[in-house]
């Protein structure tokens, strides 16, 4: 048998896996404009590419979906040429509008996008628009900020078109980063809705591929807090070392790991990493307890106690609060540490 | 020889026309094939000759098949349609009229029996109910059922005002139509490849090769049909030569045993068997019976069987003479055998007289075994044998040691995943993906089928890499015509993009989806991305971008390189998270020691303590045990000597260290044990 999980690539039908709420949210909800927020690596491509296949597999809905990736965009030229190329790339939406790269070429990029949901409804759909990477914008809006507007004016146009954006939490820096001169960039898809990790349940669905015995598949979950790229990452090297022990002393001391936590971390506030520091070093927290070193009242802590639950960097942990999972726990102690030292 | 070749394939081509003329183009066909076969071994205007008729003759079957089933067709939708206007279905005798009159716009038939569709759907239908329709064949066809949108669509289109629903029938013919065409063709395909294989196993070769012509006529990338007809043109050109130049028997010469004698329970042979038209298998008799049969494996790159097949085979042996029989047998069936008697004498500690004769058997026994190495040796001293390679990837398979786990691990891993290969300079990871090429290559086990291809990114720069990556893309899987022509791809093309290349993949993933029944996956071998740290974000951004295309499932890269670059300063998802990564350890000290001693085996021998010297003055990396062992093994051949001594590793250390420190860009001289001294 060839080990069956997947690490570092989307996936989506067989092997995706739980989200059943939020996919009904997106297909199913009132809000036209979503901004589904997650952590570096939590799944938020394979979530709207899994959208994208049940979309185009369903005889009920009435979108026609079409994923777009705008990573590497920089500048509008470069988001027209990132859509052109999600055209070029989905069949079924091409089929189902019949709307051809001819009839986009050499358009703007708000015309392009309002042409395509123009043709879109012209032939009886409405427009699932997804869209990754979307921290991308924040390049854009900086160096044109009236691109982006005209952009947002296509992306929020109701009834016809439904935006899903993902990315990570910088992307709420965009109305302080790009000053639209109209309306704010992420009115109506704020507030966003957290993509956060699996259920245990869930993860426990994933890891039966791998045959493991109860008590790894139990300490699996429970060390990756059910992330899911660590999840798969553990299940992954495990399959292929079948010594649980062994594998979690190397990820833990991984490289790709730690990087992964570094450049995760970063896309956080700083009042936020003060607050998983502060956790780190002085082990499980209260409200009060964080607040009080932090300096805030418990209320305006709140926030950013409940976006790093949710993203799974805490973890209730009785009346106070934990670091989410032991992987990150220990690679944020040995930052720490190393950073003392170089000082 | 020549003379006759020339003779037969004129004769051939007069057969071919004679049978074309009187209605037998099929058979002429098969004539031309064995003419096809003969003519590739003579001059150019022969072959281009015999090529002419053969497509001159299938341009006339193709057409004469498709009139016959044009005619079967148009007769059996005619019958479809007044069946279905008797038994008062209108709009699906509609249907099957307008499919009549697509292929022939003036059948009479067709004609009178549109007319009577029409009026008796336009007396039994209102207009809202035709609009009705309209709406429902939309949605048919817009949900992609095209033949059930064919009807309510037809009913539709009788409404003088609607355009729409006109345009949408004809669209719809058109798909239906086209999907019928790839039905038949697929199933045209699979019958004659079922017939090829019949006519192979039948030993009907010239016959099997016009089936598999057939179905690439139609099907150009079909890789079986493409290795199929190989097959029957080499059995087909066998038979012809055979005429002129009957198979002849392999050759058998055994190396040892020399002796007639052999004391000790295992006797081993030696010996290669060489034939020009490929090795079967090499069968070990002893006492009659068949105790061992070597059946070597096609060759990797050309997959014709091996010529030549070096053997070393234990064989046990009983008290007193064994007859033993060798014979090696060639894939035409002919064989030569060699045989000879071994007397197996009692080891000295089961006669009464061990202890006296101990001393004497024991150096009469080494002089034995002795001697014929040193005959060995002597030739390949004379030679100057030296197999080992450092500098360059390993390309030969022969010559590849270890690295069995960490092939197994990614052969597991890749059905899923992308990887990157990260391991210090030298320490074989060019050579790994060479290996890993051929391993994807050939694995059959798996859910898919790989398609490797190896991209060597040294000197590449950032302009012109996606162009570089689809350049050896194109070249490696021999793209057929009708799939090049797709592509934005141009040899010499400037301003190839991203989206460029990406619309190009999606085209080569197709044609690759042709060539295998199981999940095509074609598998990018990276070298040196090193060079990528070099390129902007943006383009390191697209290269992901290609990995997130919904096509990516079919996609797969094997990165390597010392390290990627993980300064990240984009907001955005850092480039390189979409692939796991491995390190390629140092060899371990088993792995090593076999890259010392099995290239030279039963030629050289080495010391051990030469060999311990080697492997911990290279700290098993494998470009440095190579390294050690070319210079130690020269030093030996100077010295005119057959054992590879510890001096021998010494003196090579020396000669190591200076290129070491050469090669560093430093004239002092490199201590062993420092990391980084093999920088290159």
């Amino acid at each position: 048998m060839r080990n069956p999980f997947v690490v570092g690539s989307w996936v989506r039908d067989a092997d995706f896996f739980g989200r059943a709420e939020l996919i009904r949210e997106i297909l199913d909800g009132e809000r036209h404009s979503l901004w589904v927020l997650g952590a570096r690596r939590l799944g938020k491509t394979s979530l709207l590419r899994e959208v994208e296949h049940r979309t185009h597999r369903s005889r009920e809905t009435p979108f026609v979906a079409l994923y777009w990736d705008l990573q590497g965009s920089a500048d509008a030229r470069g988001l027209a040429e990132t859509l052109l190329g999600s055209v070029e790339d989905s069949e079924p939406f091409r089929r189902a509008t019949d709307v051809s790269v001819d009839h986009l070429e050499s358009l703007p990029v708000a015309e392009m996008l309002a042409t395509i949901v123009r043709r879109t409804v012209r032939a009886g759909w409405r427009l699932l628009l997804l869209v990754d990477e979307a921290e991308e914008l924040l390049m854009v809006g900086r160096a044109e900020p009236n691109a982006l507007a005209r952009i947002r004016g296509v992306l929020t146009r109701g009834p016809d078109v439904r935006t899903v954006v993902t990315a990570t939490r910088l992307l709420a820096r965009i109305d302080e980063e790009a000053g639209l001169a109209t309306s704010p960039f992420l009115q109506g898809f704020i507030p966003p809705v957290y993509l956060t990790p699996l259920s245990p349940d869930e993860s426990r669905a994933l890891l039966a591929r791998g045959s493991f015995a109860a008590e790894e598949v139990q300490t699996i979950v429970e060390r990756t807090a059910s992330h899911p790229f660590l999840l798969q990452l553990l299940a992954s090297r495990l399959f292929e070392s079948r010594d649980l022990a062994a594998t979690l002393d190397q990820l833990a001391m991984d490289e790709m790991v730690a990087n992964f936590f570094a450049v995760d971390f970063q896309t956080l506030e700083e009042d936020e990493r003060r607050l998983l520091t502060e956790v780190v070093r002085e082990g499980t927290r209260t409200r009060r307890e964080l607040a009080g070193a932090l300096g805030q009242s418990e209320d305006s802590l709140e926030p950013s106690v409940y976006g790093l639950t949710k993203l799974g960097y805490l973890a209730k942990d009785g009346e106070g609060f934990r670091l989410g999972n032991w992987f990150f726990e220990r690679w944020l102690r040995r930052s720490l540490s190393a950073a003392s030292r170089a000082r | 020889m020549s003379r006759q070749a020339r003779g037969e394939v004129q004769r051939l081509l007069r057969q071919a026309q004679d049978l074309a003329r009187r209605g037998g183009v099929e058979e002429a066909l098969v004539r031309l094939a064995q003419a096809e076969v003969l003519a590739r071994e003579l001059d150019s205007a022969t072959l281009r000759s015999v090529v002419a008729e053969q497509e001159r003759l299938r341009g006339t079957l193709e057409q004469t098949r498709e009139a016959a089933s044009r005619a079967q067709r148009i007769e059996r939708r005619l019958e479809d349609g007044s069946r279905e206007l008797e038994e008062g279905r209108p709009t699906e005798a509609l249907v099957a009229f307008n499919e009549v009159l697509e292929l022939d716009p003036r059948n009479a038939r067709a004609l009178e029996g549109r007319t009577t569709a029409q009026e008796r759907i336009l007396a039994s239908t209102t207009r809202a109910a035709r609009a009705k329709s309209f709406a429902e064949g939309r949605a048919l066809f817009e949900a992609g059922q095209y033949e059930q949108a064919l009807g309510p669509l037809t009913d539709a289109a009788l409404d003088e005002a609607n355009a729409e629903a006109r345009a949408l029938l004809r669209r719809g013919q058109q798909i239906v139509e086209g999907l019928r065409r790839q039905r038949e063709l697929r199933a045209e395909i699979e019958r004659r490849m079922r017939e090829g294989e019949q006519l192979l196993t039948a030993g009907r070769f010239p016959e099997a090769q016009v089936a598999f012509e057939t179905v690439l006529r139609v099907d150009p990338g079909n890789a079986r049909a493409r290795e199929r007809l190989g097959e029957a043109e080499r059995r087909t050109g066998e038979a012809l030569f055979t005429r002129w130049l009957p198979n002849q028997e392999p050759t058998l010469t055994l190396f040892e045993p020399e002796g007639a004698e052999f004391e000790g329970e295992t006797l081993v042979l030696r010996g290669v068997t060489t034939d020009d038209r490929g090795i079967q298998k090499v069968e070990f008799r002893v006492g009659g019976q068949v105790v061992a049969e070597l059946a070597p494996p096609p060759r990797l790159d050309t997959g014709e069987p091996q010529r030549t097949l070096p053997f070393v085979h234990p064989l046990s042996l009983e008290p007193g003479p064994n007859p033993i029989v060798v014979t090696a047998v060639d894939t035409g069936g002919l064989l030569r055998s060699q045989s000879l008697t071994i007397t197996r004498r009692l080891r000295f500690y089961e006669t009464k007289l061990f202890l006296p004769s101990a001393a004497a058997g024991a150096v009469g026994l080494l002089g034995l075994g002795l001697g014929a190495q040193r005959l060995r040796r002597r030739r390949a001293m004379r030679r100057r044998f030296n197999p080992y390679i450092a500098g360059a990837p390993v390309l030969d398979e022969d010559m590849f040691f270890g690295r069995e786990k960490l092939t197994a691990r990614m052969l597991s891993m890749l059905n899923r995943n992308s990887l990157m290969i990260t391991g210090e300079r030298r320490i074989g990871k060019t050579t790994f993906l060479h290996h890993l090429k051929k391993i994807l290559a050939g694995d059959e086990a798996g859910e898919y089928r790989f398609f490797p291809v190896f991209v060597d990114l040294q000197g590449v720069p950032e302009q012109a890499f996606f162009h570089a990556l689809m350049a050896e893309i194109v070249d490696a899987l021999a793209l057929s015509p009708a799939t090049r022509e797709t592509l934005r791809f141009t040899p010499g093309g400037a301003g190839y993009e991203a989206r460029d290349f990406n619309h190009d993949l999606q085209r080569v993933i197709a044609e690759l989806q042709t060539r295998t029944e199981k999940k095509a996956k074609l598998a990018l071998l990276i070298d040196e991305v090193d060079v990528l740290n070099e390129y902007s974000e943006t383009v390191n951004q697209r290269l992901r971008g290609v990995f997130m295309r919904s096509f990516s499932d079919s996609l797969v890269a094997v990165m390597s390189g010392v390290g990627i670059r993980r300064t990240w300063k984009s907001e955005v998802s850092p480039w390189y998270n979409f692939f796991d990564e491995i390190e390629l350890p140092p060899f371990t000290r088993d792995e090593a020691d076999a890259l010392v001693r099995e290239p030279v085996a039963g030629i050289f021998r080495w010391e051990p303590e030469a060999v311990q010297r080697i492997l911990d003055l290279s700290r098993l990396r494998p470009y440095l045990v190579q390294k050690y062992c070319v210079h130690a093994v020269n030093r030996m051949l100077e010295h005119g000597r057959g054992t590879i001594r510890t001096e021998d590793v010494e003196a090579a250390q020396a000669v190591v260290d200076l290129e070491g420190a050469r090669a560093a860009g430093d004239s002092r001289p490199v201590p062993a044990a420092a990391p980084g001294a093999m920088a290159d």
